[in-house]
């Protein structure tokens, strides 16, 4: 396979400088952003490279430079937004859902807001409860939007890519807890189609896994675990939470008729209710258990380090619930 | 089963019992006419659906009733030893997987749940529990026959009792036909590739607007040789199951576009699959279609559905010498071979369809 | 940090001096078109046309009408929920804005917006947001836009006094003077937020004030002189052509009617209403314009009623559009 091996991060600023030199209606915005080159260095050396018109450090104001890319976006340009800590998608929540989701449906498909907010969230890295959110569901019922959830370095590409050049708002959620990981990501790719649907990473007879973000790894680990156990689990990356599509979920399901669904979300409210609601819908005569759900628990994350891992789902977690279904 | 009151036209929401033709414990034949039904748009005659006796009547003449409502229920062949079990134990704890493989297999689900007391059945347990039947047998010995099959040994049966078919045979050329469908599955999603029966069906329900004398059904309603003429071209079809065979219906395909054509041929393969045929698929029907697939024989000839006219059997694609122009030639294409029954359909109306249906396919999307 | 100016101080040169008497009568007749279509939108909701509700400027027309006139095509404006007189300001068709209340497929929105979110981009007019305040942000990246392009477009964000408590119009002012944005903030202020007196909810009622926090340049405005709206509009929208930053317009104005259609408005002093009543902009300006010469008061008065009949023809020709059709591509209007 080409490519080469590069962390989640140089992934995400590559997709932004590739895109940048192509298309000069690009801008980026966020906090810090300029030449410090981002808090998580997620923009390193874009400043440099294309300036402060189009690399903007903006003051501590997401409702204001959230808004403002909804002007950039219906007046020609094609913004990108970098939310330092997903968490703070709360501050800017009536201009993403009342004001960027609902602008081209009001003006009866008239116009469009080609945008795209990077929100970087996740926990295990002990931030505390309100910096440690993916928040990947708190915008998932709001139609008009688009929400991709990268699980690693190549989808932080392709993904991101994607985003830009699609003329819909779309809201990425990056996972500060794969920053630093790597994959192999093929670079410089002209023409990136957007995902869709769901994505088999892992094949398998027994059981279905679907996860996002770093629940991914965490299911192709427990994965690992099965396999040598001699239970072969067949592990799904969702991928895409709006336009939700689950039919790669439901074939899997009706060949292995086993589900678990996993999520870094508390478990009431989290996406991962959908997609068991519309498997079940879909594949209802196949399935040998009811599906179970991996999710945080129905309290904020705690701090002190061996408690937040023990509320995060692990490997051996997800193991265990598609051990309890067999 | 329930006789459930049948849907007739597309308005109908409900309609009136105007009077029971049969009475309980009468022996009805399929096809024969049961009740007459008083709809929005008329009265019309209900025929059974199976061959069997009038066991209950739920709704007495001068009642009002809903579409889908309980009419009658009717013991079928095969149905009566299945409804005494359901009756007599309660409901087996078994998930949705090994109900549906339980049904396909004709499993009986109340035995494994009465010898697995406390657990809850799961598709593996119905599938060892096959094996095991399958493999106890050393010496000869003598199983009944699941009721699926049992009610296609009957079905068959009685076509060949019943009904006088003959058969034509038609090659036609499918290079057209493939064309137009790689071109149609070059854009579409992986969910939403054509397959050869949905241009086939497409073609079949155009061929059959023009020819709706194959639409017609035999009857013999109050001892006079009748033709039952419906209003809209629907199709049967006919799916191969792991243990035999289902034959669910495409409603109202002469105005459906080939997507939802496909889309229509996707559903009735999958309840057909997941055991859940519904009461629109009992409804009577005049035309089916079977096609044995890529893996076919190259022509073979199906048997009429009893209540049905026609059935076409397609074989598989393959290239055979043909001559054009007196001269030879190598072309792809497949063997249609019709079988119509002769009590209403005479050689040159079957001729004229099939040569319609061959100018469809071999000229399609012309 | 820029000193804010005192109340109704005329600029030197000012923008109207250049006025010929055909624009200065122009004025006149764009005020009478709001008030007529306004009086309109009152009638057909009577008549059941309208749902919901709106929120009609009647008295506030002078802003729209003035502002309007200091811009050029390539403009960016953005309003509020009280917006149909901005809209028609810069020239939306009444025909459609009317289809649009009534829900039609004619629709400048095509029915699915309504009285709020009047919509019209290639007039400039970029949108109206119905939650109060969120429309200054978006006005900001507009102007970020307009300051990329280089051509020396503004954008002109309108809003009411009740924005300026509410956290969007802090970030975007404080945004809009960092960067020095080619953006003019026109502060409608009419001394009620919904059916709260300002006095209740702000500590002062110049609202200047708040542009002074932020370093901005800002002044007072009779917002019932359309002259004087004209005036101090082109000088910040110069300001802002010129690079040299935002201005914050607040223009003294009063609504005849309720915060919205089912409004009585029971909270005014009915001496208050009745002062400002007497301050109408179109009364005012008629009798500027009878003193000068330049329109006598019958030709005033065919106008209006000639704007009045055109209101009426345009509301009738958009009764008989089509109801937005339910059968429509409604994802193709979610997504590009």
């Amino acid at each position: 396979m080409s490519g080469e091996d590069i962390t989640y991060r140089e992934a995400i600023v590559a997709a932004l400088r590739e895109e940048m030199r192509r298309d000069p209606t690009t801008l980026l915005m966020g906090e810090d952003i300029g030449a410090s080159g981002g808090p998580f260095k997620t923009c390193q050396g874009l400043y440099e490279e294309f300036g402060a018109a189009r690399v903007r450090d903006t003051p501590i104001s997401e409702t204001g430079f959230v808004g403002a890319a909804l002007g950039l976006a219906l007046t020609g340009y094609r913004p990108i937004v970098e939310v330092m800590f997903a968490d703070f998608l709360g501050v800017c929540f009536d201009q993403i859902a009342n004001s960027i989701a609902k602008h081209r449906f009001m003006s009866g498909g008239r116009v469009k807001a080609p945008l795209v907010i990077r929100a970087i969230g996740g926990g295990g890295l002990r931030f505390g409860t309100q910096h440690s959110q993916t928040c990947e569901s708190w915008l998932m019922s709001v139609p008009g939007l688009k929400i991709f959830c990268p699980s690693g370095p190549e989808q932080a590409y392709l993904m991101l890519k994607a985003a830009i050049c699609d003329d819909n708002p779309v809201l990425v959620i990056e996972h500060k807890g794969l920053l630093s990981t790597k994959g192999r990501v093929e670079l410089g790719q002209e023409r990136v189609e957007p995902p869709t649907g769901a994505q088999i990473l892992r094949n398998g007879r027994d059981a279905t896994i679907v996860a996002s973000l770093a629940m991914v790894g965490k299911a192709l680990i427990a994965a690992e675990q099965l396999a040598s156990d001699g239970i072969e689990a067949e592990v799904i990356d969702i991928r895409v939470l709006r336009p939700l599509d689950v039919a790669v979920v439901s074939d899997s399901v009706r060949r292995t008729n086993i589900l678990v669904a996993v999520e870094e979300q508390a478990k009431t409210g989290g996406w991962t209710g959908n997609v068991v609601a519309d498997v079940v819908s879909d594949a209802f005569d196949f399935l040998d258990a009811p599906p179970a759900r991996v999710t945080l628990p129905d309290h904020p994350l705690a701090y002190s380090p061996h408690l937040e891992d023990m509320m995060i789902p692990s490997p051996e977690t997800i193991a265990a619930a598609v051990k309890a279904l067999l | 089963m329930d006789f459930l009151v049948p849907k007739l036209s597309a308005t109908m929401e409900s309609a009136k019992v105007l009077r029971w033709l049969k009475r309980v414990g009468d022996e009805v034949r399929q096809g024969e006419p049961l009740v007459e039904l008083e709809t929005d748009k008329a009265a019309m005659e209900v025929e059974a659906p199976n061959d069997g006796t009038l066991v209950a009547v739920l709704a007495e003449d001068g009642a009002e009733v809903a579409v889908g409502a309980p009419l009658a229920t009717l013991k079928i062949l095969g149905e009566a030893a299945r409804n005494e079990r359901a009756q007599s134990s309660p409901r087996a704890l078994a998930s949705p997987n090994a109900r549906r493989l339980a049904r396909l297999n004709g499993v009986d689900l109340d035995r494994l749940a009465a010898a697995n007391p406390d657990k809850r059945l799961r598709g593996r347990d119905v599938e060892r529990a096959k094996d095991e039947a399958a493999k106890t047998s050393q010496a000869e010995r003598t199983t009944p026959l699941s009721p699926m099959r049992a009610e296609i040994a009957a079905a068959v049966s009685l076509s060949r009792r019943t009904i006088p078919a003959f058969t034509l045979d038609r090659f036609v050329e499918t290079t057209v036909l493939d064309h137009a469908r790689e071109t149609a599955n070059v854009a579409a999603a992986s969910g939403e590739r054509l397959s050869l029966t949905d241009l086939l069906l497409h073609a079949a329900a155009s061929a059959l607007a023009q020819h709706r004398a194959l639409l017609g059904r035999f009857t013999e309603a109050g001892g006079r040789p009748s033709r039952v003429s419906p209003q809209s071209v629907d199709i049967g079809l006919v799916v191969a199951l792991p243990d035999g065979l289902a034959l669910p219906v495409l409603r109202d395909v002469e105005r459906a576009s080939l997507g939802e054509i496909a889309r229509l041929r996707q559903a009735a393969v999958e309840r057909a699959r997941a055991g859940r045929l519904v009461q629109e698929d009992w409804a009577p029907v005049s035309f089916s279609i079977s096609n044995l697939g890529p893996k076919g024989p190259d022509r073979f000839e199906a048997i009429i559905y009893p209540g049905q006219t026609a059935i076409l059997a397609v074989g598989r694609c393959h290239e055979r010498v043909v001559a054009r122009s007196s001269a030879i030639a190598v072309a792809a294409g497949i063997n249609l071979t019709l079988s119509v029954d002769h009590r209403l359909i005479d050689g040159v109306a079957a001729a004229s369809f099939l040569e319609t249906l061959a100018q469809r396919i071999e000229g399609y999307g012309v | 940090m820029a000193e804010g100016s005192s109340a109704n101080a005329a600029p030197r040169d000012p923008a109207s001096a250049a006025l010929t008497d055909a624009e200065r009568i122009e004025l006149f007749r764009a005020m009478a078109a709001i008030r007529e279509f306004e009086e309109q939108v009152q009638r057909s909701y009577l008549e059941g046309l309208v749902h919901g509700t709106t929120h009609l400027c009647n008295g506030q027309e002078a802003v729209a009408v003035g502002v309007a006139k200091a811009l050029n095509d390539d403009d960016y404006v953005s309003y509020t929920y009280r917006g149909h007189g901005h809209c028609l300001a810069r020239g939306m068709d009444a025909e459609a804005a009317f289809a649009e209340l009534f829900g039609r497929e004619g629709g400048v929105c095509g029915g699915l917006g309504g009285s709020m979110h009047l919509t019209d981009i290639e007039r400039g007019l970029i949108g109206a947001f119905g939650i109060v305040g969120a429309g200054l942000p978006v006005a900001v990246g507009a102007a970020v836009s307009a300051q990329m392009n280089g051509r020396g477009q503004v954008s002109v964000c309108f809003f009411g006094d009740g924005a300026v408590n509410i956290g969007a119009f802090h970030e975007a002012m404080n945004m809009a003077e960092v960067w020095k944005l080619p953006v003019v903030f026109v502060c409608e202020n009419n001394l009620y937020g919904e059916f709260s007196r300002i006095d209740h909810t702000t500590p002062y009622e110049d609202l200047v004030i708040r542009a002074r926090g932020y370093g901005m340049e800002s002044q007072i405005v009779d917002g019932n002189d359309v002259i004087a709206v004209y005036d101090a509009a082109a000088a910040a929208i110069a300001r802002a052509r010129s690079g040299q930053g935002p201005t914050f317009l607040e223009c003294k104005t009063y609504r005849h009617r309720g915060h919205s259609r089912t409004d009585p408005a029971k909270y005014r002093d009915p001496r208050e209403v009745e002062a400002w009543l007497r301050r109408d902009p179109l009364t005012l300006y008629r009798a500027a314009l009878a003193a000068s010469g330049l329109l006598a008061e019958d030709e005033a008065q065919r106008i209006a009623a000639s704007e009045r009949a055109r209101a009426k023809a345009a509301a009738d020709r958009a009764a008989l559009s089509p109801w937005a059709s339910p059968k429509q591509d409604f994802l193709a209007r979610t997504y590009a």
